[in-house]
């Protein structure tokens, strides 16, 4: 734990750049604010801290996981105040360690304004301005925390360890319309923002640090969803559209350019007495257009299945059948394995996930499952696993120990 | 449990009984039709993602009454024998 806190140390001097001033404002208010209207149940702070340990027989997964790793670690302080009942601010921020480069920054989740009236009985109206959470999916909103997860991961295959940044939030406004009517409740959110494109981005996105950097980060989203009434359903699709201009620089190997992302996912959820069910498939097209050197255009393809089961208050069990493809017309990885010569295990990744969840009060939890893999797709997404040393078929056992306030 | 204001604008301010305690399990199954690990799902999602607040959590029935009858805009439960004076009973419109 020396480690964690001595990390987490170093990096608050590094903070005060990363972190927008807005956000600091906003959070520095909040946190103020806490102590004078705590008693009035206004203001409300909550954390999290999770501390994992990973182990696998082969490959490596956040460091050298052969002979098992602590590189994961998640840390979030949010504060959130309710102004009125129709305005509230909040603010979270974030830190993980993952064995990445980012490790130890810590990053403003979001930090808004957000705004909610009713029209009429049955139809309410929102918008919320800031650093907003992406409305996708079933769990992009709260994906780094372990106790809004069904598992120790958020399903990868979905919610992308590489592009995270671009999922999970953007600068900008997020409208939201409420209706409910003997169906269910169905919910409308569409906004407009700047993706948070950075460094980290371009060199996932062109592959190595180059010169010259993205110039217009801009993203377009919405979600619809439709929960039934006694909330035992809930289907949702949900998309979002990102463009991402390059601007070249003197040295750099890229002309002028642009990146369009085009994700598409749909979302199915039912909770029964004791079990809950649900499924995501997502299709996202990634076209790169460097019209004077090169371009084209990848269709990624995912989808699990999960269910979870409530044995008792207490205990709970999980399990999930996950499917990535970066390519969907190459499924098997022929194609890949023709073109660039790397093993067509590098085209797919398919896990299967089973574990177990302990959660003896509101506070604590801990989880281990064990999850077998068939390709390293998801795992070789900056090009840097090395051929000779990648296994096709590994295992990973993962712990994880969470505790929220 | 989605409105945060009353139709006289006051903000609504709900309180519940502990996830295990039998009321609270009795209550959210039959009178929401929702199980308890539903509700605190839901609730934990509007915490982290800072769109809301979980309900305030009052530790016996006594105290429920008390908070609800003290403070403006208060929306609990207690069973139908706790009632009195202080507090108003609301009829759930079954849809």
């Amino acid at each position: 734990m020396n480690g964690i806190t001595y990390k987490i140390q170093s990096t608050i001097e590094r903070a005060a750049n990363v972190l927008k001033p807005i956000a600091v404002t906003l959070l520095f208010i909040l946190t103020v604010n806490c102590y004078q209207v705590n008693a009035d149940n206004k203001t409300s702070v909550n954390g999290f801290i999770s501390q994992g340990y990973i182990i696998t027989d082969d490959n490596s997964v956040n460091g050298n996981s052969e002979s098992g790793t602590f590189k994961l670690t998640e840390v979030g302080l949010n504060a959130s105040k309710r102004i009125s009942p129709r305005l509230r601010i909040a603010s979270q921020v974030i830190t993980r360690r993952v064995n990445a480069k980012s490790d130890g920054d810590i990053n403003i989740d979001y930090a808004f304004i957000d705004y909610k009236a009713p029209i009429n009985q049955n139809n309410q109206w929102g918008a919320r301005l800031g650093r907003v959470k992406n409305a996708l999916g079933l769990y992009n909103e709260t994906q780094d925390v372990a106790f809004t997860r069904p598992s120790i991961y958020a399903p990868k295959a979905i919610y992308f360890d590489f592009a995270r940044d671009l999922q999970l939030s953007s600068d900008g406004i997020l409208f939201n319309f409420e209706n409910r009517s003997n169906i269910g409740t169905t919910l409308f959110e569409t906004g407009y923002g700047k993706a948070r494109a950075n460094r980290a981005t371009e060199e996932l996105l062109l592959g190595s640090n180059t010169d010259g950097k993205f110039t217009g980060e801009t993203m377009f989203q919405s979600r619809l969803s439709l929960t039934s009434n006694d909330e035992r359903w809930k289907i949702a699709y949900s998309r979002l559209d990102i463009d991402l201009d390059f601007q070249q620089a003197t040295s750099s190997p890229f002309p002028n350019g642009d990146i369009a992302i085009d994700l598409n996912l749909l979302s199915a959820e039912y909770n029964a007495r004791n079990w809950v069910f649900s499924a995501e498939y997502l299709r996202m097209n990634y076209k790169v257009r460097f019209p004077a050197l090169f371009q084209f255009s990848l269709p990624i393809e995912s989808w699990y299945l999960q269910s979870q089961y409530y044995f008792d208050p207490n205990w709970s069990f999980y399990s999930r059948y996950e499917n990535y493809f970066p390519d969907k017309d190459d499924k098997n990885g022929q194609r890949l394995n023709a073109i660039t010569g790397r093993p067509a295990f590098f085209g797919f990744q398919k896990s299967l996930l089973a574990g177990v969840k302990w959660q003896p009060n509101k506070s604590w939890m801990l989880m281990l499952e064990l999850q077998q893999n068939n390709g390293v797709a998801l795992l070789n997404t900056n090009f840097g696993l090395d051929p000779s040393d990648t296994e096709k078929h590994w295992q990973m056992l993962s712990i994880m120990l969470s505790y929220r306030f | 449990m989605r409105r945060q204001e009353w139709p006289d604008g006051k903000p609504v301010k709900v309180f519940v009984l502990a996830d295990r305690n039998p009321i609270h399990q009795a209550f959210s199954i039959s009178h929401l039709g929702l199980f308890p690990y539903q509700l605190r799902k839901s609730w934990d999602r509007l915490v982290f993602s800072g769109t809301g607040e979980a309900p305030i959590e009052v530790k016996t029935i006594e105290q429920m009454r008390e908070k609800v009858s003290s403070i403006t805009g208060a929306i609990g439960y207690i069973p139908p024998s706790m009632i009195d004076r202080s507090v108003k009973a609301l009829k759930v419109k079954q849809q």
